[in-house]
């Protein structure tokens, strides 16, 4: 009976897509951090393959992956209550101890398989063509297994029996969505904690750590390279004990799922039964014969002010249906109390107390607050395309007199004003936090820019993506693998060097607020940056409207045909957001690629590597010593760039008689260079940045020769 | 203001040939569609109601092409489909007057009196403010058929509309269709023989996709008349000496026996009564012809 539960749970899973998608998901993410190593991983000589790299990624994933643990876990126990099938299950002789022991070790095993993705994802990744040869070590499959086993396998004993028995015991799907998410949090703020007491070793804190991020940096934080290099973690001591706090605390939840999960149907939809009373008992008399209609006369009308009473009608339904919600809450609660804990210690800098000005405080309660904002735009997304379809309502909506885009335009509308909701939250808080410590000046000014203007769109650019996706995809579950698997992924490709941010979606240009300067010189790339990005996101939410599912043939190609039909109609709504990204991504293009090329980390290197191989021979080489320098400097402040100048006086103290002068030309900011004597270039490496002159008449040892040179530096480059 | 449907034929990309080259004239009144299960009754319907498009055929209401103008017929169209969910922690009356907004009754007081009248009618009054979420079958269907009759529809859908409901749902939920004025068009498509009986004046059969009856079902009816007879019979042995010898219309089981009911241009004699037709021999008669056929 245990063995067919178990069996049964095993094959469900492995015919899903999901876990298919999960275990990629892993490797893949994996394969991309230990393959763009160069940039992710430790410098030096610390191998990319080795042990401290693999309890590094082990660690790590393992906390990210607490929400595909609870996806798992929850599902397993949910699925007879979300289909609806616990009557036919548990109407039928089965044991408690199988039923639930089956749908536990099933899950279990699962996703052990599922998170073998991440040492596999490693193998890969060190495999890959282009990583550093040096710093690879001979693969050791017994290494990656005792971590895996020690690391990676106690965690999902541990998280997914307390997940299964919350699931178990609460039998609602909300409560699944939430673990993972509450896990974070509460994890997060509790690090938080932990940093402010500055304790270098702190045992007991790394003891109970419950993801095991802060015992890691704890065992691992005096490692020399070579320790990095060649020890497995060691299972004793504080390591050993959180292993076996941890798994106790495992162990008790399957005990207690084992003793408080009640086995009859009855029990088990007690709550769900006390809600809905018993129906009266209708009246059974014969009902009077009707002989004519005597419904009172209405009038109906359909022009732009009927589509406008529509929008508003459907904005409010749409607005109800997130602003109803539970779990919607549950995250706005969550996201208030990181913001206000955040914003308890905004106004400590590096050990200093200082006043909570509102930037500062603006930087403390962002902190966590776009990742919450981002889930609430990915769950909502999917929830509101999906909306007509999920309540079965899609068949008397999809028939009533509205024009499609107006239905888009109000789903839209209403996840928009959820977000602006929460972003007043987080503004509240800040204010708040402000008052708390006795700071008045809120500026709400900066307040409203940096909340309404600037977060805000980058949210709105991520929320059409999602919206997007999930009118494309046929699954909402799968799209919300996708939205989040792009979100991850920019996150990867960026720390690897492989973004630029015209193609990575929604890559607004970071910048830093001061209250001296304001936004400075990032205004204009910020905005151009976020134009670029919201015309993409416009583009995306049109193109959504074009492809809604609407009627009862939904297949994406049936769509496509009927986008083709209507595209005349949209053909302005197409064209403004075109015009917008190659208006906005030009400028950009041409400030960042043409006028001051774009440069990755990897330019940068291969720049200096080639420089150093054709000019390191000039090193020695004597140079006259500069014993006077004299410039008339001009300086632009609002363009962050100055002209000047200048004259070198050089005296050749080196005892030989000098012919050649190099000119270094790194910041390309040297226009011309003159003599006071006969010179001619006979090297002029433009690329390199590197000059020799060859002076006509070879200097003698203590003569003394001028040049001046016109300087101009203008820092245009954009971050 | 007729609806005609003219050659219509839909095949689902599993194959299924749903609807093959059907043809059929609708006036106004109560129109009954009767069918088997996987008839391609609601493939029509939804086809009519806008929601999908056939291979190929047409539909004319008025003489405009429905699938070529689906907002026009939208804004005429009462649908209550087979079966539908509803919206959590919103109550009947909050959904029926968002609906009516977007059915286009532009004025609030409009609003408010045909919404009220409907919740009245229906028996939901009392009901109203509860959510959508908490009601029984009946009382939904009861919803559904109010959402339906918001905006003075002249094209009625109903699909299988008393499946699942009480006797005295049901028959309340008939008496509520048969009162509605006589210039407008409702097609009740059921696989229940004695609602169309009850309620339509004209009929049409359709099997496999394709029309196999149209017309009165009194007319239907008095083309069988007195030829129809029943037997009760007990053991397989007399069964198989019936349907040896007659067609067998159909067999039922009346309080435990089995009560077999044969057509015949003759009188049978021996054992056989005859009894007046009944729209559901019409009903057995025709599909049975068609599948010899």
């Amino acid at each position: 009976m245990f063995l067919e539960f178990l069996l049964f749970e095993i094959k469900l899973r492995l015919k899903s897509i999901s876990t298919w998608c999960f275990f990629g998901l892993w490797v893949l993410l994996t394969f991309l951090l230990v393959g763009a190593s160069n940039y992710t991983m430790p410098p030096g000589k610390t191998l990319i393959n080795g042990p401290f790299v693999t309890q590094l990624l082990d660690f790590q994933l393992s906390f990210f992956g607490a929400i595909v643990m609870a996806s798992i876990f929850g599902t397993s126990i949910l699925r007879d209550f979300q289909r609806d099938t616990y009557q036919i299950v548990f109407t039928k002789p089965i044991g408690k101890f199988a039923y639930l022991g089956g749908r536990w070790a099933g899950s279990l095993v699962i996703t052990l398989f599922v998170f073998t993705g991440i040492p596999i994802g490693e193998m890969l990744g060190a495999s890959a063509p282009w990583v550093d040869h040096t710093r690879l070590a001979p693969l050791n499959l017994g290494m990656l297994a005792y971590h895996y086993a020690v690391i990676v396998a106690p965690q999902i004993f541990f998280l997914g029996s307390v997940f299964f028995l919350v699931a178990a015991l609460t039998r609602r799907v909300f409560v699944v969505y939430l673990q993972g998410v509450t896990l974070f949090a509460v994890y997060l703020i509790g690090l938080i904690a932990v940093q402010q007491t500055r304790s270098l070793n702190p045992y007991w804190p790394s003891v109970f750590d419950p993801v095991g991020l802060l015992l890691f940096r704890s065992t691992v934080r005096y490692w020399t390279v070579s320790e990095q290099n060649t020890l497995w973690i060691p299972f004793n001591g504080m390591f050993l004990w959180n292993r076996v706090v941890w798994c106790s605390v495992g162990l008790t939840a399957l005990l207690a799922v084992l003793l408080l999960f009640p086995m009859s149907a009855e029990a088990l939809t007690a709550r769900r039964s006390k809600r809905q009373k018993k129906v009266e008992q209708e009246s059974t008399a014969p009902p009077a014969p009707r002989f004519h209609n005597l419904l009172p006369p209405v009038s109906t009308h359909f022009s732009l002010a009927t589509g406008i009473q529509q929008f508003f009608s459907l904005s409010r339904i749409y607005f109800n249906n997130i602003f109803r919600e539970i779990p919607f809450w549950a995250i706005t609660f969550l996201m208030v109390v990181t913001c206000l804990v955040n914003g308890h210690f905004a106004g400590q800098v590096n050990d200093a107390n200082v006043w909570p000005v509102t930037y500062l405080m603006l930087q403390a309660v962002e902190g966590i607050s776009p990742l919450l904002l981002y889930l609430i735009a990915t769950m909502y997304a999917g929830e509101l395309v999906w909306r007509e379809r999920d309540t079965h309502f899609e068949q008397i909506h999809d028939a009533l007199p509205f024009r499609s885009w107006i239905d888009t335009f109000s789903k839209l509308t209403a996840l928009a004003a959820a977000e602006l909701f929460l972003l007043t939250l987080v503004l509240f808080t800040g204010i708040l936090s402000q008052i708390a410590s006795g700071y008045y000046r809120f500026e709400l000014g900066q307040y409203a820019e940096e909340l309404y203007l600037i977060v805000f769109s980058q949210v709105l650019i991520f929320a059409l993506l999602a919206f997007f996706t999930q009118t494309i995809v046929a699954n909402k579950f799968i799209g919300h693998g996708i939205v989040i698997g792009v979100f991850l992924l920019s996150i990867v490709l960026d720390t690897a060097g492989l973004s630029d941010r015209l193609y990575m979606y929604g890559d607004v240009v970071p910048y830093t607020y001061s209250d001296m300067n304001g936004y400075g010189h990032y205004v204009k790339p910020i905005f151009w940056s976020t134009t670029y990005w919201l015309a993409w996101a416009v583009l995306l939410g049109v193109l959504a409207s074009l492809l809604a599912r609407r009627g009862a043939e939904t297949g994406l190609r049936t769509r496509l045909r009927g986008a083709r039909q209507s595209l005349p109609a949209y053909s302005a709504l197409l064209i403004i957001p075109l015009l917008g990204i190659v208006g906005s991504g030009a400028w950009y293009y041409y400030n960042t690629h043409i006028l001051n090329p774009f440069l990755t980390d990897k330019d940068a290197r291969v720049l200096q590597a080639n420089y150093e191989k054709l000019y390191k021979k000039y090193e020695r080489a004597p140079i006259p010593k500069i014993t006077a320098v004299d410039t008339a400097v001009n300086i632009y402040p609002e363009n962050r760039s100055f002209s000047a100048t200048g004259t070198y006086t050089a005296v050749n103290e080196s005892g030989v008689p000098i012919s050649d002068i190099y000119v270094t030309n790194g910041r390309r900011s040297v226009r011309a260079i003159s003599f006071d004597r006969p010179a001619s270039a006979t090297l002029g490496d433009k690329k390199n940045g590197f000059w020799i002159y060859h002076l006509t008449t070879p200097l003698e040892p203590g003569g003394r020769h001028s040049n001046s040179l016109p300087v101009r530096v203008r820092e245009s480059r954009l971050p | 203001m007729p609806l005609e449907i003219r050659g219509l034929s839909k095949r689902y990309p599993n194959g299924v040939q749903a609807l093959d080259n059907l043809s059929l004239t609708i006036g106004n009144n109560m129109f009954g569609l009767l069918g088997p299960n996987g008839a391609g009754k609601s493939t029509l319907m939804r086809t009519i109601a806008t929601l999908q498009d056939p291979d190929s055929g047409q539909i004319l209401l008025n003489g405009m092409d429905v699938v070529a103008n689906k907002d026009a017929v939208r804004r005429q169209l009462g649908y209550l489909p087979q079966e539908f969910g509803v919206y959590p922690r919103i109550s009947a009356m909050d959904m029926l007057h968002h609906l009516a907004v977007m059915k286009g009754i532009h004025k609030a007081s409009e609003r408010k009196e045909i919404v009220d009248a409907l919740l009245r009618q229906t028996n939901l009054w009392d009901a109203r403010k509860k959510a959508l979420s908490t009601y029984s079958g009946g009382m939904k269907q009861r919803f559904g058929i109010a959402q339906a009759l918001l905006a003075d529809p002249k094209l009625i859908i109903v699909d299988e509309p008393t499946a699942g409901l009480d006797p005295a749902e049901r028959n309340r939920f008939l008496n509520l269709l048969s009162s509605l004025a006589r210039d407008v068009i409702v097609i009740l498509s059921t696989h229940i023989v004695e609602d169309v009986r009850e309620l339509c004046p004209r009929m049409a059969i359709i099997s496999n996709g394709r029309l196999v009856l149209e017309g009165a079902p009194d007319e239907a009816l008095e083309r069988l008349r007195s030829g129809i007879y029943s037997i009760l019979v007990k053991t397989e042995e007399e069964f198989a000496a019936v349907s040896a010898k007659y067609q067998v219309v159909s067999t039922k089981l009346l309080g435990g026996a089995h009560e077999i009911r044969i057509h015949s241009d003759t009188a049978p004699g021996d054992g056989f009564r005859p009894v007046d037709p009944a729209l559901e021999d019409v009903y057995f008669l025709t599909l049975n012809s068609q599948k010899v056929n």
